[in-house]
């Protein structure tokens, strides 16, 4: 979260005179194994400037501790981007790359121990806009694996529908993830 | 159904120098914890955070650059790693402690971590343990005491629609 919006918010948390500003819209938490999760009819929450996503999840992945969440919007698996910074409990590394979706967080698997869960917080920006791209930030890790900060872009000035978060490497969720959307208003 | 969160649960403005800050008897209904501190302390330790009273069961990975130095590790240690300490007031740390209240995994705490005159970094810490967490004790590592002035502010978000 932006400093500038969390002074927005803090403003309003402390009963700074304004206006309640962030609303938590949906959260799905899987109580089976399930390939992806979908938040539809997003075009109802329009009069919201900016979106949240705020995850726990674990995919079934055993062969590597990690892996990537994976975001779509509108159903389409092309045109986004990304930049990415890297801690592995090592070394720090970036790079970029277009992709078929946006990376939206790192995700612990079923190599690790029972109980670990990745998070991620996501801020997808002016995400009902018809005259920009969108773009996203988000800050996710497990301590078993990495820790990674993203820069994304949907280079597609279409406003959002839909957003779809999946396994990239074609596992599935756990029970147990959690996947909560918020909105946060503008002007 | 929207429903307004990110609600304050607990704010602490040091009016005089304190060794440590206790958040306790930490409402169980929501999903999502954000810590923010703003203090003085020791320059270049760490904001500790314990569960519960606990010392034991924390693990992190970080990635901080300070200066033109990028480095990463990984360890265990006796707390969260929630930020940077400074003896100048230039450190401001925001933690997201996520399912706090859940018994069904362990409690992971993601940190943006900054202090102008250090380094700017991030933590992916775990505490391995299914218990809610119901208080958190801030401290600096190096066991210097948060000056007066320093802010410790503790904010719920909520998971479930109402």
């Amino acid at each position: 979260m932006s400093l500038m919006l969390l002074g927005i918010l803090n403003s309003q948390a402390a009963g700074g005179g304004g206006v309640p500003a962030y609303d938590l819209l949906e959260t799905t938490t899987l109580t089976s194994t399930t390939s992806s999760i979908t938040f539809s009819g997003l075009g109802s929450y329009s009069d919201y400037a900016h979106l949240q996503i705020r995850a726990v999840h674990r995919d079934t992945r055993t062969s590597l501790h990690s892996a990537i969440a994976l975001m779509r919007f509108n159903g389409e698996s092309s045109n986004y981007s990304f930049h990415r910074l890297v801690g592995n409990g090592s070394s720090v590394s970036s790079g970029f790359a277009n992709y078929a979706g946006i990376y939206m967080g790192l995700s612990s698997t079923n190599q690790t121990v029972s109980g670990n869960f990745a998070s991620t917080t996501c801020d997808i920006l002016d995400a009902f806009s018809s005259t920009k791209n969108t773009t996203v930030r988000s800050l996710s890790g497990h301590s078993l694996g990495s820790v990674l900060l993203l820069s994304s872009l949907w280079r597609v000035t279409d406003p959002i529908t839909s957003i779809n978060i999946f396994p990239d490497d074609s596992n599935s969720w756990v029970a147990g993830c959690r996947f909560s959307l918020y909105g946060i208003k503008g002007a | 159904m929207p429903t307004p969160t990110y609600d304050l649960l607990a704010s602490t403005t040091l009016a005089t120098a304190a060794s440590s800050v206790t958040f306790s008897s930490i409402d169980q209904s929501y999903g999502d914890l954000i810590l923010v501190v703003n203090s003085v302390s020791s320059f270049g330790s760490f904001i500790k955070v314990r569960f519960n009273g606990s010392s034991s069961g924390y693990s992190y990975v970080r990635a901080q650059v300070s200066g033109s130095s990028a480095i990463s590790s990984a360890g265990t240690y006796d707390a969260v790693i929630a930020g940077f300490t400074s003896n100048v007031s230039d450190a401001v740390n925001i933690a997201q402690i996520m399912d706090y209240a859940a018994t069904d995994k362990h409690k992971s705490v993601l940190v943006r971590a900054n202090a102008t005159s250090l380094s700017t970094g991030m933590y992916a810490n775990r505490w391995a343990s299914t218990a809610a967490i119901t208080s958190l004790a801030i401290t600096d590592s190096n066991a210097d005491s948060f000056v007066s002035g320093s802010t410790f502010n503790l904010y719920g978000i909520a998971k479930t629609v109402v």
